[in-house]
């Protein structure tokens, strides 16, 4: 069985994850998190939960600023999304690869939108600027006599969350496109003699033509035959409900009981998953980020607000939820297993692992523990070492569908934060709370198989002393 | 002068390894220069390197790596289970010059 397992279905499931998409998906998408990360800090300076400090910043004036900061960090990461995806399949691919982002980024802007917004005059005279969706738009000119003028402007509603499975496609067929021109070297080439930069600065002509105009093709095919942009109907047909999986408890289950079985066999499980998670966790991050803005700008209290974007359509597995819930003190949660091996421990083997182990199991980083004890295909600590993250995901899942925890609003941490403090930064005490009672739970989870394979240690180091 | 390259997921857990390695080295009195990085930017960091190493995390990546550093004359292998876990910078750094002697 473990041999069929180790033999057929990961290689199989590790062609998959190195596949060249899936490679270009999870490196690229990395070079948004320092936006999201800043951006995060202006949200929660201009929405800070304690109200006197709240006022302290809206007395300095500076709130416009921040929520300008913010506009421009966090809520474009679909538009770094795309470079990043572009660049890096070229450069995996060995080409030239900003050129492959810019591309990218120019096919994205043509998916989406090229309007904000119409302005609508009616027959009497009245004008009034509404719809920022083509059908909208539409229909509101459709009334007697109405007149509909489109406002032109980049539509930040497709540049963060919304537009995020969007702007990753068009990363991968631009890369995938660029880097089919370079492998044929088509590119236009110029004379020997001509300064190498400016003969780089035509390599990308060729190409970019070719997949912009294609990308123009395609806007041009939807707005004709169903009035819309690109951009919507791939939010509607792949995105939303690639967005169901996670809004799910099964679709959550599935997930993180996946990150230790693939431990289990040795394979760094947070980094599989996480390349199919990761995208929908961020899209949920942006929109979560942009109903709480909402609802803060129409006057919502912030400890109401958190609370209420589950009910305004947002998500609650996002990028900052599996920060918090997924592998805190490392993949299984296994600071309890740290814990009884540091100090309940009577094998030298377990003792020294613990000793490895609880530095960096703060950081959430368990490597020595996963290796050292080992739990990486050692069948008897499978079941806590599987358990664990379920008990954390699922409650957290559950205390935040039943209103006890609030939303994850936007904020989110490295994921080498330590737990506790990484709940308190990005949801608030109650994550913090449930983070601490996990951990403790982690030691009783484990406890009983931890104290057999103890036992077994124990007696086969004695043997071998005996000897 | 040894140098040596630890390839992880992050470079982040490999980097402890790294420091018992260091340590280990200077008991035996051999020169070395090890440094940690992810296994995705492998192929930025292989010039003048004696060996690279994998974690056992990334070893279901070891055929794609091996080719990647041999096309540098890189020998590469993956760290034993038990020693990277145990951080046994003695035995893996042995490894590491039973790989490079090859």
């Amino acid at each position: 069985m473990g041999d069929f397992i180790q033999n057929t279905i990961l290689p199989a499931f590790m062609k998959f994850v190195n596949t060249r998409g899936v490679r270009a998906i999870k490196d690229g998408m990395m070079f948004t998190m320092p936006l999201i990360i800043v951006g995060a800090v202006y949200l929660l300076l201009f929405q800070l939960p304690i109200e006197a400090a709240a006022n302290f910043i809206t007395s300095l004036g500076i709130v416009p600023f921040l929520s300008h900061g913010y506009t421009s960090t966090f809520q474009i990461i679909a538009m770094v999304c795309a470079v990043g995806v572009g660049y890096t399949w070229a450069k995996n691919e060995g080409w030239e690869p900003l050129s492959a982002g810019v591309i990218s980024l120019a096919v994205f802007l043509i998916l989406i939108p090229d309007y904000i917004g119409a302005v609508v005059t009616t027959a009497d005279g009245a004008a009034t600027i509404s719809a920022v969706d083509t059908a909208t738009a539409a229909e509101a000119a459709a009334v007697d006599g109405a007149m509909a003028t489109t406002v032109s402007g980049l539509n930040k509603t497709w540049l963060a969350g919304q537009g995020m499975i969007g702007a990753i496609l068009a990363g991968l067929a631009s890369g995938c496109v660029y880097s089919m021109f370079m492998a044929k070297d088509i590119r236009i080439k110029m004379p020997e003699g001509v300064p190498d930069g400016v003969a780089a600065a035509f390599t990308g002509l060729i190409p970019a033509a070719v997949i912009c105009t294609g990308a123009v093709v395609v806007f041009g095919i939807c707005e004709a035959i169903g009035g819309v942009t690109p951009i919507e109907v791939i939010y509607r047909f792949v995105q939303t409900p690639l967005q169901g999986l996670g809004d799910s408890l099964v679709g959550v289950t599935i997930f993180e009981a996946l990150i230790p079985i693939l431990w289990f066999f040795g394979v760094h499980g947070a980094t599989v998953v996480g390349s199919v998670t990761q995208p929908i966790g961020l899209a949920n991050q942006a929109e979560n980020a942009e109903i709480f803005n909402k609802l803060i700008s129409q006057g919502v209290p912030r400890d109401q607000a958190v609370f209420q974007i589950g009910a305004e359509g947002g998500h609650i597995f996002t990028e900052a939820f599996c920060n918090c819930f997924q592998a805190i003190s490392g993949s299984g949660i296994t600071l309890g297993l740290v814990i009884f091996m540091t100090f309940f421990a009577k094998s030298a083997q377990l003792k020294q692992v613990g000793k490895l182990g609880l530095g960096c199991g703060i950081f959430n980083i368990n490597e020595p523990v996963l290796f050292g004890t080992p739990i990486v295909l050692n069948p008897k600590l499978i079941v806590p070492f599987v358990a664990a993250p379920l008990v954390s995901n699922i409650g957290a899942y559950i205390l935040t569908d039943i209103g006890f925890m609030p939303y994850t609003m936007g904020v989110t941490v490295p994921w080498t934060t330590p737990p506790v403090l990484s709940g308190l930064l990005c949801i608030g005490w109650q994550a913090a709370a449930w983070q601490l009672l996990t951990l403790v739970a982690s030691f009783f989870i484990y406890l009983p198989f931890a104290r057999s394979v103890d036992a077994e240690y124990l007696a086969l180091e004695g043997d071998s002393a005996a000897a | 002068m040894l140098t040596i390259r630890l390839f992880c997921a992050a470079g982040m857990s490999t980097s402890l390894l790294v420091r018992k390695m260091e340590e280990a080295a200077a008991a035996e009195g051999t020169e070395v220069d090890i440094i940690a990085f992810p296994v995705g930017e492998m192929d930025q960091h292989l010039d003048g390197v004696d060996v690279a190493l994998l974690g056992p995390q990334v070893g279901y990546m070891k055929a794609q790596m091996q080719k990647t550093a041999a096309a540098k004359g890189v020998p590469c292998d993956v760290i034993p289970m038990a020693d990277y876990g145990m951080v046994n910078g003695k035995n893996v750094l042995a490894f590491a010059k039973k790989l490079a002697n090859k």
